[in-house]
């Protein structure tokens, strides 16, 4: 397939996380994947090793990839060029893509769980109470 | 299903974006397939009030 050219003067991303890819070029294929167990504690408690991704229905069922629609999909390109003076990005997170230039085939995939636990009334546990 | 497409000049000035999350897509190009798919999950489990209980040691 005949691609045109991608022309960016000037780019600006001040930060890149979490399985994000800033691709610049053409590229056939890409994949990325995050699973995010975010917990968020009234008392800043956490022992390292906690939590597994199996324990939550979230990050283990399927996702069902729609099916193509456009089986037979001509493209015309009159221009050879798309050109874009300055781009500027603050944030790329969670596996996202910044892509200058043409690409086959993306997939992206996130999962985040949120779980917050509020003490209540009870006041934090002792340092001997913790494992 | 019959698709055409026809693409002329392009020509952009200054894209500003605060932010690109969670399996989303800046694309300056052409592309063939793009699948995007995100789960977020925030069950009503998830709020716990109560003593400190840690989760699952993995």
């Amino acid at each position: 397939m005949y691609k045109r050219m991608s022309c960016v003067n000037n780019l600006d991303i001040v930060s890149i996380l979490f399985s994000s890819v800033c691709q610049i070029g053409d590229s056939s294929s890409i994949n990325s994947s995050v699973k995010v167990l975010a917990v968020q504690r009234e008392f800043p408690f956490f022992l390292g090793q906690e939590g597994k991704f199996e324990d939550y229905k979230v990050f283990t069922e399927p996702f069902t990839p729609p099916k193509h629609e456009f089986n037979k999909m001509l493209v015309i390109n009159e221009c050879p060029a798309i050109k874009v003076n300055h781009v500027k990005i603050i944030g790329v997170s969670s596996s996202s893509v910044i892509h200058i230039g043409s690409n086959e085939t993306t997939y992206a995939e996130t999962r985040v769980l949120n779980i917050r636990q509020l003490s209540g009334d009870h006041s934090p546990p002792a340092k001997d109470e913790r494992l | 299903m019959n698709y055409t497409v026809v693409n002329r000049d392009l020509l952009v000035g200054d894209v500003k974006i605060i932010s690109v999350s969670s399996s989303s897509l800046f694309l300056v190009g052409d592309a063939q397939s793009i699948i995007l798919a995100t789960a977020f999950d925030t069950p009503a489990e998830s709020l716990v009030i109560g003593p400190f209980v840690p989760l699952s040691i993995s």
